[in-house]
């Protein structure tokens, strides 16, 4: 995107209003992730927050390789992916498997979940149902439209996990939108 | 007719992702099973619908003024910060810094945590890693940085902001170590192992006994005197 090279440039320079140019155009696509990543409004709104806040601490570091929305994204699964280890130090009770926990909460709630396939507000309800790991898998892949490698690449876990995930995100999907 | 295919062969297979002899396998199988047929036929739907979620969700409009500010803080911190002040400067800053720290104390020992402080924390723990990568040589002990045990949310907040003062010095004091003695670097050094040493301790007791009020004012005062031992060291340390 060739505005947000000029905006960068500016807002690498300390200039906050040429950051604000860059917020309005991606905040729309970030806390969509993050409202997923995260399924809660208000935890939603703090990991916007800041990964716009760290965005803009590493804009020297963003080289324009990679397409603004992808440096954003990767800020964001790195910042849920922390929080997420540091709720884990802080929760000695959570155990590697908290997923397969989860697995089982979210195939209940499927049980009273509306059964439209078609509905994106269904789909949207059943995405937020998913443990956190298999969701952000779901998410990535299946909504954002990023590879297999290259969610691992963003993760740090290896591209076989991410796909076993994934697998795991779908069928739990199906089972919680069937009738 | 063979086995039914798995549901991770028909997720591969919908993702492109199965090649070669497994794939004219699984298409050979797709062809007399409709079972599986019906179960790609899911997957495929499933990710169409996933792919047609809207992209854009607009965050809630007062959004950009908290970052703003949130911007504005953290610049005046870093361009305006202690690094670049004349070393006449330091002693306030460690008046500032011993202020904060006297505020701090009270919040470990009075306030109830708020649901802004649990917020704060959170941001704050997620950001502090990026700023130790800036950390130079001065460092405390790893232990100090990364807790290995998890702490009352309430002492957490108030240690993320103690562990922000003293990384502020500790950068000014790596800037500036090469005019120090050699001698003096070493007492240095050798004074903050054994304040983080000390706050290590109280740490991990107050993380066995977080009611603890005496502990909690320990581990502050520690941490207290880590950063006055580091205000003087920086005091000592003519700008370069």
């Amino acid at each position: 995107m060739g505005g947000d090279e000029t905006l960068v440039a500016r807002a690498r320079r300390g200039d906050v209003d040429a950051f604000e140019a860059l917020y309005k155009a991606h905040a729309g696509r970030i806390h969509a992730l993050c409202l997923r990543l995260t399924a809660d409004p208000a935890h939603a709104r703090e990991l916007t927050q800041d990964v716009f806040v760290k965005a803009w601490e590493a804009l020297p570091e963003f080289r324009g390789d990679a397409s603004m929305t992808t440096w954003l994204h990767r800020i964001a699964v790195n910042a849920m992916l922390m929080e997420r280890r540091s709720s884990r130090r802080r929760d000695a009770r959570v155990s590697l498997a908290d997923d397969d926990a989860d697995d089982a909460s979210a195939a209940r709630q499927g049980s009273t979940a509306p059964p439209d396939v078609a509905s994106a507000i269904d789909l949207e309800r059943a995405v937020a149902t998913l443990p956190p790991g298999v969701r952000r898998a779901f998410v990535l892949h299946d909504v954002e439209g990023y590879s297999h490698d290259e969610i691992a690449d963003m993760t740090g876990l290896a591209a076989g996990t991410i796909r076993a995930q994934l697998h795991r995100a779908r069928q739990l999907l199906i089972r919680i939108l069937s009738p | 007719m063979t086995n039914h295919l798995s549901f991770e062969q028909l997720g591969d297979l919908a993702d492109g992702a199965l090649h070669g002899a497994d794939e004219q396998a699984a298409r050979g199988h797709l062809r007399q099973c409709a079972d599986c047929s019906a179960r790609l036929a899911e997957i495929g739907a499933l990710a169409a619908g996933a792919a047609e979620l809207p992209r854009d969700i607009a965050p809630p409009g007062d959004l950009w003024s908290d970052i703003r500010q949130e911007l504005t803080s953290r610049r005046t911190a870093s361009a305006g910060g202690v690094a670049m002040w004349p070393t006449r400067h330091l002693a306030a800053a460690g008046i500032v810094i011993a202020i904060g720290s006297s505020a701090l104390t009270a919040l470990i020992l009075r306030a109830p945590p708020t649901r802004q402080q649990e917020a704060a924390q959170r941001m704050d723990a997620v950001a502090l890693p990026t700023r130790q990568v800036e950390q130079p040589d001065v460092q405390p002990a790893p232990s100090v940085e990364q807790p290995p045990v998890p702490l009352p949310a309430r002492l957490a907040s108030a240690e993320v902001r103690y562990a922000r003062s003293a990384g502020m010095l500790e950068r000014t004091l790596a800037e500036r170590r090469d005019s120090l003695a050699p001698s003096t670097v070493a007492t240095v050094e050798r004074s903050l192992r054994v304040a983080d040493s000390a706050i290590a301790e109280a740490r991990a007791a107050l993380a066995r006994d977080p009611a603890n009020r005496a502990l909690a004012a320990l581990f502050a005062s520690n941490y207290e005197r880590k950063i006055d031992l580091l205000r003087r060291a920086t005091e000592l340390a003519p700008r370069t």
